[in-house]
């Protein structure tokens, strides 16, 4: 984990009430080669809350690349996906998630098994 | 890579998912699931008849010419799936109240739960107290409890969790017995679009 920057401090704090803000004035901050985690792990909440969810995959995305054991940001990543239409992405993200929590002992690795289940039943009915 | 085979994919993880034993789905499943999703964690607490009923229709055995209730049912789980919470709450008032005059009383309570955070908790702590179970229509309660799901404060449930309260062990089997029934409710209830005014699904 990388030091939480004043950027990523002002993003967390402002996340719960108004994420509509991080989005309008943190996120056009985060630079494409940006590794500042805490940061990007705030605005991809933002994003995702606000309804963005390409953007809010493309971060958590990132995100994982940085953080590849954290299981809670493959679950987040495959939900961001599964809001953006790419089923494609939630699986390899899900299987990621199984993979890092195989047993299911965390609350990410459970929430990846409800997720599991709510992707099967969307592909069986597209 | 194609749609079945990110299908199969999928298959293999859902099939990887081992049930709980019974005696172990009590507190750190359901709290875990909670995080996830309050309405699997509600399930395993609440007795699941209620939910299976209201969502699914008669059980195995019921007489299907319950045409009233089941018409009923519908209507209130068509309003619920399709975001229509307040109106479902209103057509439970008006149709159900006659029948079960305290319905009345948990209506108004939910109902408050819309804009009253107390109400959140008086829910839950009756909830907690098992003061619905036996004077309400099954079906009322589980509109009810799935429309509180989302908004029943996380603390109430996680005390409720926390305080060891076991549900009863006959009904936790039903529960697993159910489990696919869940499963299919969950799906309905968060995954697939609103039904759209006029629509049936």
């Amino acid at each position: 984990m990388s030091k939480q920057s004043p950027l990523a401090t002002a993003a967390l704090s402002l996340l719960a009430a108004t994420p509509e803000l991080v989005v309008q004035l943190i996120a056009p901050q985060v630079t494409k080669d940006s590794v500042d985690e805490p940061l990007l792990a705030a605005v991809a909440v933002a994003l995702a809350k606000t309804g963005d969810a390409p953007a809010a995959k493309g971060l958590f995305a990132r995100l994982f690349a940085l953080r590849p054991t954290d299981v809670e940001v493959a679950v987040c990543l495959a939900e961001a996906a599964m809001a953006a239409a790419d089923p494609a992405t939630a699986v390899s993200a899900l299987e990621k998630a199984f993979a890092l929590d195989a047993q299911a002992d965390t609350p990410a690795g459970r929430r990846a098994r409800v997720l599991a289940f709510k992707l099967e039943k969307q592909l069986g009915s597209a | 890579m194609s749609n079945d085979d990110l299908k199969k994919r999928l298959k293999k993880l859902t099939d990887s998912i081992v049930e709980p034993p019974v005696g172990e789905m009590a507190a750190p499943y359901a709290l875990a699931l909670a995080q996830a999703d309050k309405f699997v964690a509600l399930t395993a607490l609440l007795p699941p008849t209620f939910v299976v009923r209201a969502l699914v229709g008669p059980m195995p055995g019921e007489d299907p010419e319950r045409t009233r209730m089941q018409k009923r049912r519908d209507a209130v789980r068509q309003l619920f799936l399709g975001g229509e919470r307040k109106a479902a709450v209103e057509f439970m008032k008006k149709h159900a109240a006659a029948q079960i005059p305290a319905i009345e009383a948990v209506a108004k309570v939910a109902s408050e739960t819309f804009g009253k955070p107390d109400a959140k908790k008086k829910l839950g702590a009756a909830i907690k107290k098992g003061q619905f179970t036996d004077d309400l229509d099954p079906d009322t309660l589980a509109v009810l409890v799935l429309f509180q799901c989302e908004a029943i404060a996380e603390a109430p449930l996680r005390a409720l969790l926390e305080d060891g309260r076991t549900p009863d062990q006959a009904k936790l089997e039903a529960a697993l017995q159910r489990r696919a029934d869940l499963v299919s409710l969950l799906s309905q209830c968060f995954l697939t679009r609103p039904i759209t005014k006029g629509e049936t699904r």
